[in-house]
C-alpha cells in the first residue's frame, strides 16, 4: 500500500488507570479521501483522535504518519506535520473576529512538504466564502451561532494546511440544513486533504460517502464501504440496530 | 477555483479599509505626540519634570499592557524590570564615564535578559495566570530585597543620588538630555518609541497570535504555534520596555531609590493600566496621567488620607468602566453611533 498518504495506528494500547480504552488496535486511514469513524459510546473513537494528535500517549504500539513513526511526539509537532484537529466542542478564538480567526489559522507554522494542502494558496477570503461567512469577517466569533462556529472551526482547521483533517462530531447539534451544508463543506475539503470524521448520525455519514470504520470496545470491528458495513450483521447487532433498516 | 475571482474584490476592499484605519491611527498618534511636544511651553518648571516622569511611567504602563492586555498574563513584576533599568542606569552612570548609548543599552538588556530566563522557565513550565502573577510578585520582592541589602553597590535604603542625566552622542555632535526641557523630551522620546513598538505589535501577526493565546492557548498550540515561546517573547519585550522606562526615569529624576523597585509601584502600574483600559493603547497614557495627577493633587490637600481617596476612585472606575476610561468612552461612542443609525432608519 502507498504509505505517502497514510495515518495509522499499529497495535496501539491505551489505558486510563485500569481501563483499557484501545486494545491492541491497528487502523489505517488514507486510502479514501473521506473516512468515517463510528461506534457506540465508549468505543474509543475520540481516544483514537487523541492518539493521532499526540494528546494521549499509548502504553504500547506506534503512531505512523506517511510511514514515519510519530509515537511520543508532542501535539505541536504533530500539528506542524499536518495532522490538524477539530474538537467536539467548537473551540474558536471567541474574542477575535472571524477574519482574524482564519488569519491565525492560515499563518500557523507548518513543515513544508509535497502533498499538503499548503501547495494551494488559499486566502482567508476564499475560505470564508466557502464557509458562507464572507459577510461576517468583522464579527466576533463569540457572536456566531453554534453552526457558524462549527464551520469557522472547520475552515480554520483547513487553513492550517492539514494533510489529515480530524473532525470530531462536526454535525453535533446542527439542524438538517446546517448539517447538509457541513457535509458539503467536508466533501469540498476532502478534495484537498484526507478527512476523517467521527459521527453518530448515519444519515450524515451516508451523505459524506467514503469508507467507514467501526470501533467496538477499543477494537476494530470492521472497515469498508457503507454498503459493506450496513450488510454486516455483527455491526448491525452492536451498533446500527434499527437505524440501518431505516 | 472560481472562488479566487469572487473574493478578489472584498480582499482589496479590506486592505483599503485597513489602510485607512492605519492612516487614521498614525494621524491620531502624530497629533498626540505633537501636542505633547509643545506642552512644556505651558507648564511651570516643576510640572515639566512631573510631565517627564509621567511619560516614563506611561512607558512602563504600555509594557504591562502588552503583556496583560494582549497576551492575557498579569505581571506584578513590572516594577522589578523598571527598577532594574533604573539601577542599571544609575550604577553605571555614577560609577563610570560611559557612552550614553551603553548605559541605555544596559537598562534595556539586563531586564530583558532576566525576563527571558525567568519567562522561559515559567512559560515552558506551564506556569500561567494567577500562578504567574504570584511568581512575578515574589520576584519583585526578591529584587527589592537585593537592592536594599546590597548597600555597597545600590546605596541600600537611600538609593543612589546625583545620577547624571543622559547624553547621547550622534556621530560628531551629542544630544544632551540633562536640562529641564531635555529631561521632558527624553520622556517624550522613549514614550514615542514605546508607542510605536506597541502599535507595531498590535498590527503584526505576532500580536494576533498573542491575542489568540489569550483566548485559548490550547487551540493555538493545536494549530502548531509554540505558545510558550510566544509568551516568553512577549514577557521579554515587555521587560525591555519597562527597563528603558526605568533608565529614563533615573535620568529624569537624577536618582534611583528602592521605591522604584517594589511591589507598591507594581500595583500602581497595574492600576494605571486598569484605569486607562488594558485593551486600548491610549489607555496607558490616560490612566497614568489621571492617576499620577490625582495622586499629587489629593496628597497636597489630604496629606494623611489621600490613599483612601485614590483607592476609592480606583474602585469606582473599575466598577463602572470595567474596560477602563478609554474602553468606556469607546463603548459609549459605539452606542451613540448605533443609535444614530437606528434613528436614520426610522
Amino acid at each position: 500500500m502507498d504509505e505517502s498518504q497514510s495515518l495509522a495506528l499499529e497495535s496501539v494500547t491505551v489505558r486510563f488507570g485500569g481501563l483499557t480504552v484501545l486494545d491492541d488496535l491497528s487502523l489505517r486511514f488514507g486510502h479514501s479521501p473521506i473516512s468515517s469513524l463510528i461506534g457506540p459510546n465508549g468505543a474509543g473513537k475520540t481516544t483514537v483522535f487523541n492518539t493521532f494528535s499526540g494528546i494521549v500517549k499509548p502504553v504500547s504500539g506506534s503512531l505512523l504518519l506517511n510511514g514515519k513513526d510519530m509515537t511520543g511526539h508532542s501535539p505541536i509537532e504533530i500539528a506542524r506535520a499536518g495532522v490538524v484537529r477539530k474538537f467536539q466542542v467548537p473551540t474558536v478564538f471567541h474574542n477575535l473576529s472571524v477574519g482574524n480567526n482564519l488569519k491565525v489559522a492560515a499563518q500557523s507554522p507548518r513543515i513544508e512538504t509535497a502533498g499538503s494542502a499548503k501547495d494551494i494558496r488559499w486566502s482567508t477570503g476564499d475560505v470564508a466564502e466557502k464557509l458562507g461567512l464572507s459577510s461576517k469577517m468583522k464579527t466576533l466569533a463569540a457572536e456566531l451561532s453554534h453552526g457558524e462556529r462549527q464551520w469557522l472551526e472547520i475552515g480554520m482547521a483547513f487553513l492550517a494546511h492539514p494533510r489529515f483533517l480530524l473532525l470530531d462530531e462536526p454535525a453535533a447539534g446542527l439542524g438538517p440544513e446546517e448539517s447538509d451544508h457541513t457535509a458539503g463543506l467536508i466533501r469540498t475539503i476532502s478534495e484537498f486533504c484526507k478527512t476523517i470524521v467521527i459521527e453518530h448520525d448515519m444519515r450524515f455519514i451516508r451523505e459524506l460517502g467514503g469508507d467507514v470504520t467501526v470501533l467496538h470496545q477499543g477494537r476494530l470491528l470492521k472497515q469498508g464501504t457503507m454498503e459493506e458495513i450496513e450488510a454486516d450483521h455483527i455491526v448491525r447487532d452492536v451498533y446500527l440496530g434499527r437505524d440501518a433498516d431505516a | 477555483m472560481t472562488a479566487v475571482d469572487t473574493v478578489a474584490v472584498p480582499n482589496n476592499a479590506n486592505s483599503a479599509r485597513d489602510w485607512i484605519s492605519g492612516a487614521r491611527t498614525l494621524g491620531g498618534t502624530g497629533l498626540l505626540l505633537a501636542a505633547l511636544a509643545i506642552l512644556p511651553s505651558f507648564l511651570g518648571p516643576f510640572n515639566i519634570v512631573l510631565g517627564a516622569q509621567i511619560l516614563a511611567y506611561s512607558v512602563v504602563a504600555l509594557s504591562l499592557q502588552l503583556l496583560w492586555g494582549r497576551a492575557g498574563q498579569l505581571s506584578f513584576g513590572q516594577a522589578a524590570f523598571f527598577g532594574m533599568g533604573a539601577y542599571a542606569y544609575a550604577i553605571l552612570g555614577t560609577r563610570y564615564e560611559l557612552n550614553g548609548w551603553y548605559i541605555l543599552a544596559a537598562a534595556l538588556v539586563i531586564p530583558a535578559g532576566t525576563a527571558l530566563i525567568l519567562g522561559y522557565f515559567l512559560f515552558f513550565g506551564r506556569v500561567r495566570d494567577a500562578y504567574f502573577s504570584i511568581v512575578t510578585l515574589a520576584f519583585v520582592l526578591v529584587a527589592n530585597q537585593v537592592v536594599i541589602s546590597w548597600r555597597s553597590v545600590t546605596g541600600g535604603d537611600t538609593g543612589l543620588t546625583r545620577v547624571p542625566g543622559l547624553v547621547l552622542p550622534f556621530g560628531g555632535f551629542e544630544v544632551d538630555f540633562t536640562s529641564r526641557n531635555g529631561r521632558y523630551y527624553l520622556g517624550l522620546l522613549i514614550f514615542s518609541i514605546a508607542l510605536f513598538v506597541a502599535l507595531l505589535v498590535r498590527r503584526s501577526s505576532f500580536g494576533l497570535v498573542l491575542e489568540a493565546i489569550r483566548d485559548d492557548e490550547n487551540r493555538a498550540s493545536f494549530l502548531g504555534y509554540n505558545t510558550p515561546m510566544y509568551l516568553t517573547m512577549a514577557f521579554t519585550l515587555s521587560a525591555a520596555l519597562a527597563g528603558v522606562a526605568g533608565g529614563a526615569f533615573a535620568s529624569i529624576s537624577t536618582l534611583a531609590a528602592p521605591d522604584m523597585i517594589d511591589q507598591f509601584l507594581s500595583i500602581q502600574i497595574l492600576t494605571w493600566v486598569a484605569i486607562g483600559g488594558r485593551n486600548y493603547l491610549a489607555g496607558a497614557l490616560v490612566g497614568t496621567v489621571v492617576m499620577r495627577v490625582l495622586n499629587n493633587q489629593v496628597s497636597d490637600v489630604l496629606p494623611e488620607s489621600w490613599p483612601l481617596v485614590v483607592g476609592l476612585f480606583f474602585v469606582v472606575v473599575v466598577m463602572f468602566f470595567p474596560a477602563g476610561l478609554v474602553g468606556g468612552l469607546a463603548k459609549l461612542r459605539a452606542q451613540l453611533a448605533s443609535r444614530r443609525v437606528e434613528k436614520a432608519r426610522a
